[in-house]
């Protein structure tokens, strides 16, 4: 495969071209994706280095096993962050990790402050998240950031929202499915 | 074949948390299980995944990963590559045989009846506590073996097999020696409460009619431990069950493989 056939090729393509042994397609999808996985990764950890090796880790693992995308399950994109959160929420919920995050928060705010509307408007795809994240109820949008970005199981959420456990958890899978349709409506997704 | 699991409103309601990583150990493994042979289910979490992607949109600052990153990533890479054509490095070859036998076709196909084997496994034999393991809760045991999983894979003759859950992301490699001796090593298996434990089950008997054995207690955080089968195995299976371990798994194993 050409550098031009690289740049242009799916996402698809480029996974199986990896499967094959070509490190250059793993490339294109680190410069395609490594960006914003590396800024998931350090929004949930609060650590630079942790989160170069959580990506780290990520990609290399795509290179290992890259059979383990599917693409008839969903985007690359969504693959790779649901691998990169996963592990980032893993190793925060360790103990030292969670210690350590706590002690450098406590120089910032007492409360988490996500303020997502505003860093996803800077983005291409930013307006229509921002619109879908809108319509969302303060309740639905306030359970999935302390979840997403928090790193909380929804046991926590429930207990720093002060609300019945059964409400953050109707309220978390209410609002991603609200959160999907608005976004096929705004052709973000399909 | 695979078997349908008929819908569960208790586990339904879990599917958001679950696709925000958002569930407790014992409760997401619950999940894995559930989502693994139901296939609405599958679905939605697939859904939720690309409404979470969405989320992922938003960073804290700037979208750049550091540039020397990459150059880690690739000098990774070509490490790996020396090693397959020079066979040295034991840890990478190893993981390469788990990679050339994942991209079969016949693999996948094999996993996918284990899975299937599994449930029938679970919901219909009885099987007594063989072994239980008194090494599996960290320290000194904990190292022996996972230097002794180490040297296992070295062994001529050694059967390595990876588990993973449906389409996700392997937690746990074992070894097994012809002697029956058999060795597990982790990183992937997350912390438990004290009220569950991991625990590894043997699949023996016939692929049409298999039965689950427990190869081992392991513990509610294990990163290595050994344990024997007497009997012929076919592959294991890892299931989460209240401490101090169950004489029969009380629910369907989370991840699991086939030996080749």
């Amino acid at each position: 495969m050409s550098d031009a056939q690289r740049r242009a090729a799916t996402d698809g393509d480029l996974a199986r071209v990896v499967a094959e042994g070509d490190r250059l397609a793993l490339g294109e999808l680190y410069t395609r994706h490594a960006g914003p996985c590396f800024a998931l990764a350090r929004r949930v950890l609060a650590d630079r280095v942790l989160a170069e090796e959580i990506v780290q880790e990520v990609f290399l693992r795509l290179w290992r096993r890259p059979e383990r995308f599917d693409a008839a399950r969903g985007s690359m994109r969504s693959f790779l962050f649901a691998q990169v959160h996963g592990r980032s929420v893993d190793l925060l919920r360790a103990e030292s990790a969670r210690r350590a995050r706590e002690e450098r928060e406590a120089f910032r705010s007492p409360t988490i402050d996500v303020d997502l509307e505003r860093a996803v408007a800077e983005l291409s795809e930013g307006e229509a998240v921002r619109r879908a994240l809108a319509d969302l109820s303060e309740g639905e949008r306030g359970a999935i950031e302390l979840a997403y970005f928090g790193g909380h199981t929804y046991r926590e959420v429930a207990v720093l929202l002060e609300l019945p456990e059964g409400t953050v958890k109707s309220r978390i899978r209410s609002g991603l499915l609200r959160l999907r349709a608005a976004l096929i409506d705004a052709g973000v997704h399909e | 074949m695979n078997i349908p699991a008929p819908n569960d409103p208790e586990l339904d309601a879990l599917l958001g948390a679950y696709a925000l990583d958002a569930l407790d150990p014992g409760e997401r493994a619950r999940v894995d299980a559930y989502v693994a042979t139901n296939v609405q289910a599958r679905d939605e979490v697939d859904e939720l995944r690309e409404s979470a992607a969405a989320l992922a949109l938003a960073p804290v600052d700037d979208t750049t990963a550091p540039p020397e990153l990459w150059d880690r990533i690739s000098r990774t890479i070509e490490r790996e590559l020396a090693a397959e054509s020079g066979g040295e490095d034991e840890d990478v070859e190893d993981e390469l045989a788990a990679r050339r036998g994942r991209r079969s076709p016949r693999w996948m196909t094999i996993v996918a009846a284990a899975a299937a084997m599994i449930a029938i496994a679970l919901t219909v034999q009885v099987v007594s506590l063989h072994h239980r393991l008194d090494n599996a809760g960290g320290g000194t045991g904990e190292r022996a073996a996972a230097a002794a999983f180490v040297r296992a894979g070295q062994v001529a003759g050694a059967r390595k097999v990876a588990l993973a859950p449906a389409n996700g992301a392997e937690v746990a490699r074992v070894v097994l020696l012809p002697d029956g001796s058999g060795y597990l090593k982790s990183d992937g298996l997350a912390q438990l409460d004290a009220q569950h434990t991991y625990q590894l089950w043997a699949l023996t008997g016939s692929a049409a009619h298999p039965v689950a054995i427990s190869a081992g207690v392991l513990g509610s955080h294990p990163q290595a431990a050994e344990f024997r089968t007497s009997d012929p195995v076919l592959g294991f299976a890892l299931t989460v069950e209240p401490a101090p371990g169950a004489p029969q798994p009380s629910q369907a194993p989370f991840a699991s493989a086939l030996l080749s």
